[in-house]
């Protein structure tokens, strides 16, 4: 019996080091979840920004935009190289209404052939958009937003967008 | 017995972590599945487009009796879908729209009167011909 008890026994040594691990990560389990959740958050609104930026320049929309461009913004209606510069973090305060940290997001894109203020608002429009979709629907807060997904929520953040800067 | 099968604490712990981590990148994977399907549908009608629209011009730009035979796909994203060709302009719809301009052409229906649109048809093959008025005709085939 104590001959087989020698078998794989672990030392006090692995034991202390393991169970203060897990002491440490469960007191800063908070902090690296909403850490973890804004830089997830910020992946996943890039990925629709993505989105946005090459529906922008493949000039294939839903049918409404469509027939909206097609009266006063055909040159959207062409394929355009669009091209995504930085997303910078523009604000960031405590929102007590929803007990929330706000940040605000603000992309910064170019392109060459769209220099009017509407068509480039129309884009920025498009690119907003869809970051936000995609922040929504990666934390599965679409029930909680509006159909534009103006604000959209994560757990401990609310996320808006700003105009996009056209450079 | 009760050495057999036993989870220590350490182990249920990373379960348990992994399980809370993997649910947001899970979320965002089927994000970004979506939104790659969504896009492969537009640019997919960008390059029928694009396809369709040089064919035209390409016979539009030949002499008299020249035609090309171009073969629209079945489905994009596994819906079918139609062509509007006009005389300016070329035009897809699908769950979404868009269109590309051509050089100016005259149109005719296979009875040679002149038309101001023809529809297109995914899944068939279609005869661009010019006769020899510069008018083209776009024929099932």
């Amino acid at each position: 019996m104590i001959l087989k008890e020698d078998d794989g026994q672990i030392s006090l040594e692995f034991i202390f080091i393991v169970s203060f691990t897990i002491i440490l990560t469960i007191i800063t389990l908070n902090f690296i979840a909403e850490e973890s959740e804004l830089n997830i958050a910020i992946s996943s609104g890039k990925s629709g920004i993505i989105e946005g930026s090459l529906i922008d320049s493949s000039g294939i929309y839903p049918k409404s935009a469509y027939d909206d461009y097609i009266i006063d913004k055909k040159n959207l209606l062409k394929p355009n190289h669009i091209e995504i510069n930085t997303i910078a973090i523009k604000s960031s305060e405590f929102d007590s209404k929803y007990n929330k940290t706000k940040i605000q997001l603000q992309v910064y894109a170019s392109c060459e052939n769209i220099k009017d203020k509407k068509e480039q608002d129309s884009l920025g429009d498009r690119i907003n958009y869809n970051l936000r979709k995609s922040i929504a629907n990666t934390f599965n807060t679409t029930n909680l937003t509006n159909s534009l997904y103006n604000p959209v929520f994560s757990k401990n953040y609310i996320f808006t967008t700003a105009n996009v800067v056209w450079v | 017995m009760d050495k057999k099968g036993i989870l220590t604490i350490d182990f249920t712990f990373t379960v348990m972590f992994i399980l809370i981590i993997s649910l947001f990148f899970l979320n965002m994977g089927l994000n970004n599945i979506e939104i790659s399907n969504n896009l492969e549908e537009n640019i997919e009608s960008r390059m029928i487009l694009d396809k369709i629209a040089n064919s035209i011009n390409q016979v539009n730009a030949n002499g008299e009796s020249y035609s090309k035979k171009i073969t629209i796909p079945s489905e994009i994203s596994n819906e079918r879908f139609e062509i509007i060709v006009s005389n300016r302009n070329i035009t897809i719809e699908t769950n979404n729209k868009g269109s590309t301009t051509i050089f100016p052409i005259l149109l005719i229906d296979n009875d040679e009167i002149a038309i101001y649109e023809k529809k297109l048809f995914s899944g068939r093959d279609y005869l661009i011909s010019k006769n020899n008025k510069s008018e083209i005709k776009i024929m099932e085939c």
